[in-house]
């Protein structure tokens, strides 16, 4: 192939120029984002997780009927124009109790998850940093009670405080923050030998600095993996416990508690059961996947 | 190797101990007493609160309970007259166990099946399917599952019964519902560990000396995969014990996790107390075993964790 001469031009060697970057560097969140956003089915997962968000909020507030309010009149009415969902054998509105059970749901879900991510954080950094007989204690303690299932520590907690939205919480916090906090110690053990620590620790960063500045922001991306894992987990539990009736108590209303009530009545008034099977179904299906989107965008290394 | 046995063995022992204890004295924190009937004279109530040693000190209550439970005696429960909570283990346990063992079957026939073809169809149609199932599995609780069998299998098709447990079909429908959740873990296990082997050194060499496909995969891949997916077993058969929770509630299967959850409704502290120490004794007995297993098989994991 002929190209002409002429259409080149020699621009010569410049040391300055030649070191310039020329496109602002992305962040490495612009990069996850980047990455999260071109996995559809994380994507679609996330739309549907904002648009049940909403609807739990405004939900409730679309119907003149209330969640709580008996209308004994119109019980057991199948789903239509008139009750969207139908009604309970109370002539509750099941609309209603369906969006209020996902304020419940999503409420255990985050706030369960990011307490038992705070404990497992401060107690897993600790066996970490200061490692020895502190860090053995605690790990020995951990493996302990790690081997006992979870669930039958959270049914014991929930027999002892009674039903509620704060008892759950705090059983799940109080059972799930012990893998949490394995996890953490894993990873600021191997931090502690990294390079950057120990440029630090010689420039004279004291303990603080190196907890905040260095060792948190960097186990960030595996702490942020398992939360994507404990919401389903929570929302799961409280599922369970509620199933089995020591979760939330009537007139307060949860999905697994919908479940619960739906699958007496399966028989004559199916749709009770089906409705909350596929909520439930569709949210651990999308956190699931949105957790597992999540993942692959944060450490692309870890993609099997 | 023996110090590794008696490490874990020692581990499991204090592991019980803890659990008895913690779930001794949480159980103290409930309201009231077991004698709660208004009409029971003061006397009368005196007498039992005696008779009973609940008057004793809260240590001399707990060393009493110990002792009780190393002659193998959990006590009476207070909901069913004149029954032990020894007597509901072995009514009910087999039951349970029955229930247990098939869905185990369940799961690793199904499990090792979908996760193999997944592996060998790796990005095909069949791939995703299986892929699908599994992610269905791991993401709809066994309740939702147990319910929507019940509805669409026995209710609607007529194929099953709907409840009890009465012979061989009815454990048809609970099992697979309990077992739905395992088959998704370790099909997805299988799957992850069967594609990491098709690319191992020495399925090339099999492949370079002329082996056929079908011995390949028999003998090199299958075999080797096989292994990792048994660390999961610990947590498969926690997975199927608190399964069997609401599975036999559903299916009203007569065992033991049915009786779990009544004692919670009912407040039956003795039943609570019992059924949970000997839920809690029977995994760390059974992961013990699981260990002492991987450490025969896995030379391995035994100098790791004897070290660490």
């Amino acid at each position: 192939m002929d190209i002409a001469k002429e259409k080149f031009r020699h621009v010569g060697k410049d040391n300055e120029k030649g070191e310039l970057i020329t496109r602002k560097s992305d962040s490495f969140w612009k990069d996850v984002w980047r990455r999260l956003s071109g996995n559809k089915a994380a994507m679609f997962s996330l739309v549907f997780l904002v648009l049940l968000l909403i609807m739990a909020i405004v939900g409730p507030m679309m119907t003149p009927q209330s969640y709580n309010v008996n209308d004994l009149m119109n019980t057991n009415q199948s789903p239509g124009k008139e009750h969207w969902f139908g009604t309970d054998s109370l002539g509750r509105e099941l609309w209603d109790r369906v969006w209020i059970g996902a304020r419940v749901s999503i409420a255990i879900g985050f706030m369960a998850a990011i307490f038992q991510t705070i404990i497992g954080l401060i107690i897993g950094g600790i066996a970490g940093f200061y490692g020895g007989r502190l860090d053995m204690f605690i790990m020995r303690f951990i493996d302990v009670m790690i081997s006992i299932p979870y669930l039958i520590f959270v049914i014991l907690i929930m027999v002892i405080m009674g039903s509620g939205i704060v008892p759950i919480v705090i059983a799940i916090a109080l059972t799930g923050w012990l893998e949490m906090a394995r996890l953490v110690r894993g990873q600021i053990m191997q931090l502690k030998n990294e390079e950057f620590i120990i440029s630090a620790v010689s420039l004279g960063a004291g303990s603080l600095r190196l907890i905040f500045k260095h060792l948190i922001p960097n186990t960030l991306g595996v702490v942020i993996v398992s939360l994507t894992v404990a919401i389903p987990n929570a929302i799961f539990a409280e599922a369970f416990l509620s199933f089995i009736g020591i979760g939330i108590k009537p007139p307060m209303t949860s999905w697994g508690q919908l479940a619960d009530i739906g699958m007496q009545v399966m028989q004559v008034y199916p749709y009770q059961l089906l409705i909350p099977a596929v909520f439930i179904s569709l949210t651990m299906l999308a956190l699931q996947l949105f957790g597992d989107g999540l993942r692959d965008a944060l450490d692309p290394k870890l993609r099997k | 190797m023996l110090k590794y046995f008696f490490q874990r063995f020692l581990i499991a022992c204090v592991t019980i101990l803890i659990l008895i204890t913690v779930t001794f004295f949480l159980i103290q924190l409930l309201p009231g007493d077991p004698f709660l009937d208004p009409k029971l004279p003061v006397e009368v109530k005196e007498n039992m609160m005696e008779y009973y040693g609940l008057n004793d000190p809260l240590y001399m209550q707990y060393f009493n309970y110990l002792g009780n439970l190393f002659q193998g005696d959990l006590g009476y429960s207070l909901k069913y007259k004149n029954l032990t909570v020894n007597e509901v283990i072995m009514d009910a346990f087999p039951k349970s166990v029955e229930l247990g063992l098939y869905a185990l079957l369940i799961s690793i026939l199904f499990g090792l099946t979908l996760g193999i073809i997944a592996a060998l169809e790796h990005n095909k149609k069949l791939d995703f399917l299986s892929m699908f199932i599994a992610l269905i599995g791991i993401s709809v609780p066994a309740f939702i599952i147990g319910g929507l069998f019940q509805y669409f299998f026995a209710v609607k098709l007529h194929l099953f019964p709907v409840a009890q447990w009465q012979g061989f079909s009815y454990t048809v429908l609970p099992s697979f519902a309990l077992a739905l959740g395992s088959v998704a873990l370790i099909a997805r296990l299988m799957r992850a560990s069967m594609l990491e082997i098709v690319s191992t050194d020495y399925v090339k060499t099999a492949d370079a000396k002329g082996l056929s496909r079908g011995q390949i995969i028999l003998r090199h891949q299958i075999r080797n995969a096989v292994l990792p997916v048994l660390t999961i077993l610990g947590p498969l058969l926690a997975n199927l014990v608190t399964g069997t929770f609401v599975i036999e509630k559903i299916f009203a299967v007569p065992g033991l996790g049915k009786y779990y959850v009544e004692s919670m409704q009912t407040l039956d502290y003795t039943m609570i107390l019992g059924l949970t120490i000997f839920f809690g004794s029977f995994l760390v007995v059974v992961n013990l075993l699981i260990d002492f297993c991987y450490g025969i098989i896995d030379p391995r994991i035994r100098t790791k964790k004897a070290g660490g």
